[in-house]
């Protein structure tokens, strides 16, 4: 058939069935992204013949005499299309993964008149949607392209790759032809437990263009984790590659490789598999009782198991200043409830995947959507006992992750097939492979105790967690330690008792997410406060600062009566947060409920450590060239957290150069020794410290070559400008270590409207005060702030992996799985603290997960004081809200 | 897997008489879905995208005729006044990108329980027409779905247009979903008045393994309307009428627990929407007399 793509003439024959996505990709038009193939997300919307269409629902055959239009025909990174350029001029992407099908939806506007319904059709998982809004008003207006913003440490200049993503030219993991790959899909398990007797390969090998099988039989069989962290022994080695057992519906049974998807698929149904069918548990709490099936047995404590035989991963059980429950018994009053947190996907919409080959002196390489290269690259050495630097990961810009790719979900198939075929291997996951094989945010059951002196100062506080890891236990111990510390560690408050414990079931596993672990444990104490204050008659706010954390006090979580000694108040910024918070939900902002609804007001704090615990390691360099460009080598991952942006700003600002003498590479493990990876918020304080290292080192260099005033084009001294080519090159390097750790703050406030009739909950006003130390780049913080509240709105009132009876993922697509959508998230006023910390670079703290963990508890404790009831579950659905207004079928 | 593009009606026909296992496709919004999560893989697609006898609307004989294969832009932006509650459903379909290609046809064929149209066209008292090489024949939507995902379609034939007649009163359509620019419905409820007749009209969707009518709710809602004799007064809803017209097509629902909702929010939310929307569509009925009179 002949079309056109982007004016320009084209031919071909799409396969029986196929979509134009995926023909279009065939064509090498890599603007084209995948995040669903169901018709849900929009990542993949073209015109044809100008009419906007999801190219995953249009059976190629129909382009036949078409005029196909991508994101890239709109306009080029030098020629860019209006609406682009308004995409730039308003931050209106993070990772960008949508951003291709966004511009192209908007493309087609004439009016912005009921924008929510007509952007209804496309998803962003990062912004939060403001950015977008306003991004699309100023496209449709025409506005003139915003005059070049500075550059410096302070300023809001652009990602370095702005102009690229939203012309579709950024290259993201699977935006690359390689000749002769071949292609893996897996087979999913069909029970929650089972064990395999045997895997009949004969059919699947004689399927045409089946080149491997791997099954249990053929694959390395060392335990590891997938979830990857600076210390292996972080995490429980529970995992196989492929294992005999299976323990949830859709683990990986085999996995089969061939010349095409197609023949992958076919050789995956062709596989015959026999199953001991075993009893499974799907409760956390009946997993730890006796007699429960047991998932791991045979682990031990020297796994990083404590107590496998009753499915428990770790038990933190503990206390501090005396006994909890006579502290209580004493105490003039006291609060109590239980709340429950839902499993979340991250539903970052680049989905997971890797591209490998053998590079010619036979050394793998792998191409893999992941926020820890490094870390990736020793766990792969390990498992496939190669030497590291026998192995090469790197990153394309990564189209998302929030902790979900701080995991190995691909890569140990890819590499393993590259090493055992000689050939390119690529794996990309499918969004229901994401639900139903990758991780969620652990679900939690989180019950909370206070007691406080009739003025409202804490007395006692007992803290009670049961944590669901899923069928392994990646990140189910760190997040286990987060979630009881600084959730805990905020409150000055004389005894303290925690009992938690993550226990295994026959589900999806559970890994990191944005927050780790701390929002589920938020929710739970902030919400015990919200009714410690209702008790007492007390403002909120005012109880909060009764209670806080003060500067300079030590922070003490339950299990510990010393503080952590690597902790630090490099600066305070809690006090201004609740300050700013409570006077803009004060000053309102003019809304108006509709007639009928309830309205109510609710707040919640959060504190986050700036760096996580036990070191995390980044190192860069920066080469200065003769024609004044400076190289810059950076090991972390760029992934919609901006950090690309905020290092051009530190080198800028440190070398006094401009954006345009700077050229990045990162996410490379040859570009730096070593980098622990983008994850625990430390772009900015811990590899942007590094890199602000390296920029004061060769700054001091240069310097002492030509004693003057660092300028753009040389060093001006009292004899002239001496030009770098007469200085250079050198190299300045710089190092972190995450020694020390300081702590950031945030506080949510939102005035909600609630629909008694029928459950609906609309957020009037959305109030956010962060304490970011020095604000970097404004309008990047901002859009982080704004994207972390929109995931924790998201978590509050829509999302839920929803499990069935035999622990299989009943929602595992965007149809059923409520991502918020733009008419589902209001805009946010954000504040930020003014203050400075002594430990990050230029004064600046970590924000990027903080913003999610006070959402939901904000949100919950409106609804309580709208409708008198309060919600325990979360989330707090049409449905069960609903069912607070009904007498006698409350829940807890 | 074959593809099978007919350019006429007729061939379409024969396509599927020689092919009954070759799957229809219109808009794709549904079959591709299923083609690229490798959900299905039947011998061969039938293509009606190029069937010019499917792609248009008209009044055919006092009744208007939709062929099967116009997308939801058009029934919004051309059939507001003729199917006004076919077209207040349209606009809760999906997003812009799916109201571009989806069609009423594919979605009768698709048989979801939870598909947009079918309540509105429950209300209307609209037919389907369906035709093979064997011939044609009109079936009313009330008796098309036989169970989830399942219709009286025979493995040779297809659906051709959607017939009904243009109201004569007003027309309401009302969907409840978990966020604000829902996608897929808790529930669903179309409305309908038929004053020439003296009739309600209602479907279900959502709540039942087949959209449905509630047809005991609709006569218990016309008889008192007749007996108060509100349909020639046209005096006010009395507000416990209403309530009660609710209570009676919750009761005409069949919902389940599952990802959309619980039964119980969903047969609430289906009393709350049967009362809204016959009081919206009577207060419009009264309107409509004053600005007469």
């Amino acid at each position: 058939m002949k079309f056109s793509i982007n004016g320009v003439a084209g031919s071909g024959e799409p396969q029986p069935g196929q979509c134009l996505r995926t023909f279009l990709r065939d064509q090498e038009h890599f603007e084209v992204k995948k995040g669903c193939d169901a018709g849900d997300c929009g990542a993949c919307s073209v015109l044809v013949d100008g009419a906007l269409v999801r190219s995953c629902l249009y059976p190629a055959v129909r382009a036949d005499g078409a005029e196909i239009t991508t994101v890239s025909g709109l306009g080029t990174p030098e020629d860019l299309h209006p609406m682009q350029q308004a995409f730039v001029d308003h931050f209106g992407f993070q990772c960008g993964f949508c951003t291709a099908g966004m511009i192209v939806a908007a493309s087609t506007l004439d009016s912005t008149d009921d924008l929510p319904r007509r952007m209804k059709g496309n998803l962003c998982r990062c912004t939060g949607y403001r950015s977008v809004r306003q991004a699309i008003e100023a496209g449709v207006r025409g506005d003139p392209p915003r005059p070049a913003p500075g550059c410096g440490v302070g300023d809001s200049p652009n990602p370095p790759a702005a102009r690229r993503v939203v012309t579709g030219t950024e290259p993201y993991t699977f935006d690359l032809a390689v000749p002769g790959s071949l292609h893996l899909r897996v087979l999913a398990a069909p029970h929650a437990h089972a064990r395999i007797r045997s895997i009949d390969t004969s059919a699947a090998e004689a399927v045409p263009g089946v080149v491997l099988v791997l099954t249990h039989e053929n694959t390395p069989q060392e335990r590891y984790s997938t979830g990857r962290h600076e210390h292996r022994e972080d995490d429980p080695d529970d995992t196989r590659m492929l294992d005999d057992v299976v323990r949830h519906v859709g683990q990986r049974v085999a996995a089969v490789v061939a010349e095409s998807v197609a023949a992958a698929e076919a050789g995956c149904r062709a596989l015959v598999v026999d199953y001991e069918v075993l009893p499974a548990v799907v409760d956390p709490e009946e997993a730890r009782r006796p007699g429960a099936p047991l998932l791991h047995p045979d682990r031990t404590p020297a796994d990083r198991v404590d107590e496998a035989g009753r499915n428990v991963v770790l038990a933190v059980h503990g206390g501090h200043g005396g006994d909890v429950d006579a502290a209580l018994a004493a105490s003039a009053h006291t609060v109590s409830g239980t709340w429950r947190t839902s499993r979340v996907s991250h539903a970052q919409l680049e989905t997971h995947g890797a591209i490998g080959w053998l590079e010619d002196d036979g050394r793998l390489v792998l191409r893999a959507s992941t926020q820890v290269p490094f870390l990736t690259r020793l766990e792969l050495a390990r498992l496939f006992g190669l030497p590291e630097d026998r192995v090469r990961v790197h990153t394309a810009r990564v189209g998302g992750g929030f902790g979900g790719k701080q995991e190995i979900f691909a890569e140990d198939l890819v590499g393993w097939a590259v090493l055992r075929t000689g050939r390119p291997v690529s794996y990309e996951l499918s969004r229901t492979d994401e639900f139903q094989r990758t991780s969620v945010r652990h679900p939690m059951r989180v019950g909370v105790t206070l007691g406080s002196t009739a003025d409202g100062v804490l007395t006692a506080m007992k803290v009670d967690v049961l944590s669901d890891t899923g069928a392994y236990g990646n990140h189910s111990r760190g997040v286990l330690f987060h979630a009881i510390a600084e959730s805990v560690s905020v409150y000055r408050c004389p005894v303290k008792h925690v009992d938690a414990e993550v226990v295994y079931t026959n589900t999806v596993p559970s890994g990191a997410f944005r927050g780790y672990g701390l929002g589920q444990v938020i929710l739970g104490v902030e919400s015990a406060m919200d009714e410690l204050a209702i008790e007492l008659g007390l403002d909120p706010f005012e109880l909060r600062r009764r209670n806080v954390v003060r500067d300079g006090d030590p922070l003490l979580v339950a299990q510990h009566a010393e503080p952590e000694p690597d902790l630090v108040w490099g600066s305070y910024g809690l006090d201004q947060c609740l300050d700013l918070a409570e006077e803009a939900l004060a000053r309102g902002n003019g809304v108006e409920p509709p007639p009928g609804w309830r309205v109510g007001e609710g707040m919640a704090l959060a504190l986050i450590t700036t760096v996580p615990p036990f070191g995390h390691v980044a190192h860069a360099a920066i080469h200065l060239e003769p024609d004044g460009t400076y190289r810059v080598d950076v090991g972390t991952v760029e992934f919609g957290n901006g950090s690309q942006t905020v290092f051009t700003q530190i080198v800028a600002s440190t070398l006094n150069t401009t954006v345009d003498r700077i050229v990045l590479r990162v996410a490379d493990t040859d570009a730096v020794a070593y980098d622990t990876g983008a994850f625990a918020s430390a772009g900015t304080a811990v590899a942007g410290k590094a890199l602000h290292g390296a920029a004061l080192d060769l700054r001091a260099q240069i310097l002492s070559r030509a004693d003057g005033v660092l300028e753009r084009d040389g060093v001006r001294t009292a004899a002239g400008l001496v030009p770098f080519a007469e200085i250079g090159p050198l190299t300045g390097t710089g190092a972190e270590f995450g020694e020390q750790r300081s702590l950031s703050s945030n506080v949510h406030a939102v005035r909600v409207a609630v629909r008694p009739e029928t459950g609906e909950v609309r957020i009037l006003q959305s109030v956010h005060a962060a304490d970011a130390g020095t604000v970097m780049n404004p309008e990047q913080c901002r859009g982080q702030v704004e994207g972390g509240v929109a995931q924790g709105i998201g978590s509050a009132l829509y999302e839920e992996v929803l499990i069935g009876e035999h622990g299989e993922v009943l929602n595992p697509v965007f149809r059923t799985y409520r991502v918020p959508q733009m008419a589902d998230i209001p805009d946010t006023e954000v504040y930020f603290a003014t203050t400075s910390d002594t430990l990050g670079p230029y004064g600046a703290k970590s924000m990027s997960e903080s913003p999610y963990n006070p959402v939901a508890p904000a949100i919950g404790n409106a609804i309580r004081r709208a409708l008198g009831a309060r919600p325990y579950e979360q989330p707090f659905s049409r449905d069960r809200v609903w069912r607070l207004t009904q007498p006698r079928i409350m829940e807890p | 897997m074959d593809f099978l593009a007919p350019t006429s009606w007729a061939e379409a026909l024969e396509c599927k008489a020689a092919h009954p296992d070759a799957v229809a496709i219109a808009g794709g919004t549904d079959v591709m879905v299923e083609l690229n999560f490798d959900h299905r893989r039947p011998p061969a697609l039938l293509d009606l995208n190029r069937v010019p006898e499917l792609a248009d609307w008209a009044l055919d004989d006092g009744r208007v005729r939709l062929g099967a294969g116009v997308p939801y832009v058009r029934v919004i932006s051309e059939l507001g006044h003729l199917l006004p509650g076919l077209a207040m459903a349209a606009r809760t379909v999906g997003s812009p990108q799916i109201r571009n290609r989806g069609t009423v046809g594919g979605n009768l064929g698709a048989a979801s329980p939870a598909g947009d149209s079918h309540p509105a066209l429950l209300a209307a008292f609209a037919s389907v027409e369906i035709g093979s090489v064997r011939g044609t024949r009109e079936v009313p939507v009330a008796e098309f779905f036989t169970g989830v995902k399942r219709s009286v379609l025979e493995p040779d034939e297809l659906i051709s247009a959607v017939l009904v007649t243009p109201p004569s009163g007003p027309q309401q359509f009302s969907k409840i979903g978990t966020r604000n620019a829902m996608v897929i419905a808790v529930s669903a409820f179309g409305f309908a008045l038929h004053p020439d007749t003296r009739t309600v009209g209602t479907g279900i969707g959502s709540a039942a393994p087949t959209p449905r009518p509630a047809p005991e709710a609709a006569a218990f809602l016309a008889g008192e309307l007749e007996a108060a004799g509100l349909w020639s007064s046209r005096g006010a809803l009395p507000a416990t009428l209403a309530t009660e017209f609710g209570r009676r097509v919750r009761d005409a629902a069949a919902p389940i627990d599952d990802v959309r909702g619980s039964a119980a929010y969903r047969s609430h939310a289906l009393s709350v929407m049967a009362r809204r929307t016959a009081t919206w569509a009577w207060d419009a009925y009264r309107d409509e007399n004053r600005s007469a009179a």
